[in-house]
């Protein structure tokens, strides 16, 4: 199976709490690369950090120690996630 | 999105400016905001100490830098020192055909066309040199208003006619472009709505001029503040960056019915704002 890596020209930062600026949903980082920029809640930072050379198996396994999820929504949930970051050229796999 | 602190410091840099405790504590400063990318730009003739300060101190962080030297100064480094800067980026700035023919034949370095009245209708000239020349990064820097200057836009007709002129060389398709001027952005992408989701002034990007004053933008000529008389941290969290943020987050009201306006984002507001002196009024490159 494939490894996930992040593209290592992507420019990224956890968000402090030095905002007071209202956000809909909680910004927990933000990715930059080529102009784009994408913001990332906790779940999706994590995975952000995971994609470093994990398989996805990999990843839904160590997540589901986490989670009280179905594992197949959770598998559903990461592959969307790691789909969009790969459309934007975030990750690549090998 | 709204950020709390900029993802882009851009920093430009007083000529041969010298190593002191004030350059390594500007540095200091913009490292507490934890910006990405700092861009950095110095005018000098050769490489100063100054600058040789700031990329030490700034090759210990995680900040890429994005450095923009004069064609000389560039011309007098050799490869190993270029090696050395241990930056993202290195771009040489150029302003006329002539100074880019004179660019060093560095093909792995960028070319930052800082374009004006006089030199628009060289840009596919210039596209078609860098090309030759090997260079695949091309940048039209943001135009440098803090001190009153005449904003440069192109209005609607001559954004037609660079469109025009650009096909004829060929397109773009092979450059890696940045291009902060949405109308400009237009004639070299038509069609494709301008990626930054409107104006990000004192929002994704905030700027410092050579006499340390800190602005919204490097076209947006409103000065939030100045290092030295209190931080740059503090400067981008207070009310009145603030306030500024809240009055540009949105378009101009008159764009509400605006079929460009998804293109367009609301255009370049820093130029509005020295045109009419209100943050309400269209970008002229709009009519």
């Amino acid at each position: 199976m494939s490894k996930v890596f992040r593209n290592p020209d992507v420019l990224w930062r956890r968000e402090s709490d030095d905002s007071d600026v209202s956000q809909e949903e909680a910004v927990a980082a933000i990715l930059f690369s080529g102009g784009s920029m994408l913001s990332l809640n906790e779940f999706g930072i994590e995975l952000w950090e995971m994609c470093d050379g994990q398989t996805v198996d990999e990843i839904v396994t160590t997540l589901m120690s986490e989670f009280e999820v179905d594992e197949d929504v959770l598998r559903s949930d990461i592959q969307d996630f790691l789909n969009s970051l790969f459309q934007k050229g975030f990750i690549r796999y090998e | 999105m709204e950020l709390a602190l900029p993802i882009t410091v851009y920093w430009d840099l007083a000529p041969c400016a010298p190593s002191d405790d004030s350059l390594l504590r500007i540095c200091d400063e913009i490292l507490e905001c934890r910006p990405l990318i700092l861009q950095l730009y110095d005018p000098s003739s050769v490489l100063n100490e100054g600058v040789c300060a700031i990329l030490e101190r700034f090759k210990r962080s995680s900040v890429a830098v994005s450095l923009t030297l004069s064609n000389a100064c560039l011309s007098s480094l050799a490869e190993t020192s270029r090696a050395d800067l241990g930056v993202k980026e290195l771009l040489g700035a150029c302003d006329t055909l002539d100074s880019l023919r004179d660019f060093s034949q560095i093909s792995e370095l960028g070319v930052a066309f800082y374009v004006n009245t006089t030199n628009w209708r060289d840009l596919p000239e210039v596209v078609s040199l860098c090309r030759e020349r090997g260079i695949k990064r091309l940048v039209l820097p943001m135009q440098r208003l803090y001190h009153g200057e005449e904003p440069f836009l192109l209005n609607r007709e001559n954004q037609g006619i660079l469109e025009h002129a650009l096909v004829a060389v060929g397109g773009v398709s092979d450059f890696r472009l940045t291009i902060h001027d949405p109308f400009l952005w237009r004639a070299f992408n038509p069609g494709i709505p301008f990626p930054q989701g409107g104006c990000q002034a004192a929002n994704t990007m905030i700027a410092i001029s050579p006499d340390g004053g800190v602005y919204p933008c490097p076209t947006f000529p409103v000065r939030l503040g100045e290092i030295g008389a209190t931080s740059l941290k503090n400067i981008i969290l207070s009310p009145v960056k603030k306030v500024l943020r809240s009055k540009i987050v949105r378009y101009p009201a008159s764009c509400d019915n605006c079929d460009e306006v998804a293109v367009c984002r609301g255009g370049c507001r820093g130029r509005s704002y020295v045109k009419y002196g209100s943050y309400e009024d269209v970008d002229d490159a709009c009519r």
